[in-house]
């Protein structure tokens, strides 16, 4: 006997209209259009054939069995791999002394972090090259010092991840800064009292939880220096062999624009990145439902 | 000697020159007793015993420990443990494993940290949940687990920094009991810090009343509370009313004659010293040897047990607490009443 009538209350449920959703259409538009679409569209052109008249995978059978993108994939992750732990190393120190100085240079400090990790691109491969490129100013000392020996080569992977690394310890820094307040300061005093060194409260208390959001601040690293473009073109231009390198240079390249392949590159980068992310959110609720359930 | 020995123990704010927070404070505790250290929040108490522990350095005097000088030891060779009013429990570690933390810390061997814990656990009550992490215990379980840390390593000293006041009242009044149970079980040797006079009056063996980085007394929950020596103790340790001389012969109008023989400066009279009747019922004859006065019920309330008066006399706001039995008859706001005082409640206060 109720059946009907409940049924009938429900679409009248369903279709009452809340002003307030009015606002949320800006914001749903701009995702559409800028996020949805473009890989919609990304993911449609990577599934064309050369001459776009029909759909295939002849696409991602050329990036993962030519060895030239192989190659690129595996150069792009070492990089990302290496400046992503260097970065997370250096921050770890540097952003745990941030939270032992007074206020005020704390917030210089920060103020100087943030700008240095948005210092990326151009400008900063620019900075580089005249700092220490072949004609840069400590080249330049160097050599008439007779310590050329000690002067980086710029153009080489050294001088890469030099200048991948200068981007990923501020942003490191900016990320963990906070992930220290989590660490009361009565542990290191109930460690300290119950006989333990501050190395070993770091190595069996404060690593320990502040590990998640080391975990976190890394995936964003690795993500961040994958996805960078501008600084490894203007530095090395087109000659290293890096995936967004060979990303830009098939969409938008001077000899040759293949976008398909690019596209199926650019789509392998993607998921990457979320298996990366995938990875990381696995391992950290492995982690928390040990401590929540024990 | 005593087996806690403070030797004129300075701490200053920020470089010496500073206010003092500690002021060449001494004192001693004998092995085994409970002592607790009562104050005001500023007092000192907790400085003090972030100095016995190492966590605050203290600027002038000396601190003893079983005749070893603690005073410029690292915290982790000092002996001594410590309970935190936040816990301060490990929170990627188990039950278990925050007991054996520090076991874990001096090397012992594996066996023998097993026994020990189990034995904490079984002391504190808490063997069920030796596999639990602290965010899943209660405010009450978690307090006892950082006890047990506590007492794993056996220290010489135990130090509590006000452990039960974040916790509900009925937990408070539970490990209260179990607290001093473990205590005097163990034979511990505790330094412990409050500021609710009732929690230091049922569990302390010796109370030190603290004031602006000083003892202003120090003795028995008796003792402490039956003679208040200053007016500082008489108002914070009970709700004495603490009368100035002038006021004491206001009191004493009756026998006016005296009113110049009140010779220390302020008396303290308990709240429960002052017996109030309704001002009519009584035949103005009070018994010699005690005050006696009218006043105006100004407010009541009720404690549970007690009916809390505020009673104004002239000028006088006078405190007394009447039992309250189910047959007494409340007299209310506004009420006319007469009070009376035995001469001896009256306790006379230096300074």
């Amino acid at each position: 006997m109720s059946q009907p009538l409940t049924l009938a209350k429900k679409p009248a449920r369903r279709f009452r209209f809340k002003p307030v959703a009015l606002a949320l259409i800006p914001f749903a538009a701009l995702i559409v259009a800028f996020e949805v679409l473009p890989l919609i569209y990304l993911v449609m052109t990577s599934l064309l054939s050369d001459d776009e008249t029909h759909y295939t995978l002849a696409q991602y059978a050329t990036a993962l069995t030519s060895p030239y993108y192989l190659k690129a994939i595996t150069n792009s992750v070492t990089i990302s791999l290496g400046s992503s732990v260097i970065g997370l190393v250096v921050s770890l120190f540097a952003a745990y002394s941030l939270t032992k100085l007074s206020g005020a240079a704390r917030e210089r400090l920060l103020t100087i972090s943030n700008m240095s990790s948005n210092f990326a691109g151009v400008p900063l491969a620019f900075a580089y090259i005249i700092l220490l490129g072949n004609n840069g100013i400590f080249t330049i000392l160097l050599d008439s010092w007779g310590l050329d020996a000690f002067s980086p080569d710029l153009y080489s992977w050294t001088g890469l991840m030099l200048v991948y690394v200068y981007f990923q310890i501020p942003l490191a820094t900016l990320l963990l800064y906070p992930v220290y307040f989590g660490i009361s300061e009565q542990w290191k005093e109930a460690a300290a009292l119950l006989g333990a060194g501050s190395f070993a409260f770091w190595r069996k208390i404060g690593l320990p939880v502040i590990l998640p959001g080391l975990a976190g601040t890394f995936i964003i690293l690795f993500a961040n220096s994958m996805g960078a473009y501008a600084t490894a073109y203007a530095l090395v231009g087109g000659n290293f062999n890096l995936l967004a390198i060979r990303i830009g240079s098939l969409v938008a390249g001077d000899v040759v624009t293949k976008p398909q392949l690019g596209s199926a590159l650019a789509v392998l980068l993607g998921l990457m990145m979320m298996a990366a992310l995938a990875v990381n959110a696995r391992l950290m609720r492995g982690l928390r439902k040990e401590q929540t359930n024990g | 000697m005593s087996y806690v020995e403070f030797e004129r123990v300075s701490k200053y704010f920020g470089n010496a020159g500073g206010a003092p927070v500690l002021d060449a404070l001494s004192l001693g505790v004998e092995k085994g007793e409970f002592v607790t250290l009562l104050g005001p929040s500023g007092c000192g108490k907790s400085t003090l015993l972030r100095c016995v522990a190492g966590l605050t350095e203290i600027d002038e005097g000396r601190v003893r420990l079983d005749g070893v000088d603690l005073t410029n030891m690292a915290p982790k060779k000092r002996n001594v443990g410590m309970v935190f009013q936040s816990y301060a429990l490990f929170p990627n570690m188990t039950v278990y494993d925050n007991v054996a933390f520090g076991l874990k810390m001096k090397g012992m061997a594996r066996a023998e940290i097993e026994r020990t814990v189990k034995r904490m656990l079984e002391i504190i009550d808490m063997s069920e949940k030796s596999g639990q992490y602290p965010h899943r215990l209660s405010g009450g379980q978690q307090q006892r687990v950082a006890l047990a840390r506590s007492l794993a390593v056996q220290p010489k000293l135990m130090m509590m920094d006000e452990p039960l006041s974040a916790l509900d009242a009925k937990i408070r009044k539970m490990l209260r009991v179990e607290i001093r149970r473990i205590q005097q079980e163990l034979g511990m040797t505790t330094l412990f810090v409050t500021h609710d006079q009732e929690e230091a009056l049922t569990m302390s063996d010796r109370i030190c009343i603290m004031n602006q980085g000083r003892i202003e007394q120090t003795g028995t929950p008796e003792e402490i509370y039956a003679r208040p020596k200053t007016a500082f103790v008489a108002r914070f340790i009970g709700n004495y009313n603490v009368l100035s001389a002038e006021e004491m012969a206001v009191i004493g109008r009756t026998q006016s004659a005296s009113a110049a023989g009140f010779e220390p400066e302020a008396y303290a009279i308990r709240p429960e010293a002052v017996r109030i009747s309704a001002a009519d019922d009584g035949s103005g004859d009070s018994p010699a040897d005690a005050y006696s006065m009218d006043g105006t019920v100004s407010d009541c309330t009720s404690l549970g047990a007690l009916l809390r008066y505020t009673v104004q006399v002239g000028n006088l706001s006078i405190t007394t607490d009447e039992l309250n039995a189910p047959a007494s008859s409340r007299h209310a706001a506004g009420a006319r009443v007469r009070l009376e005082v035995d001469r001896n409640a009256c306790v006379p206060l230096q300074g």
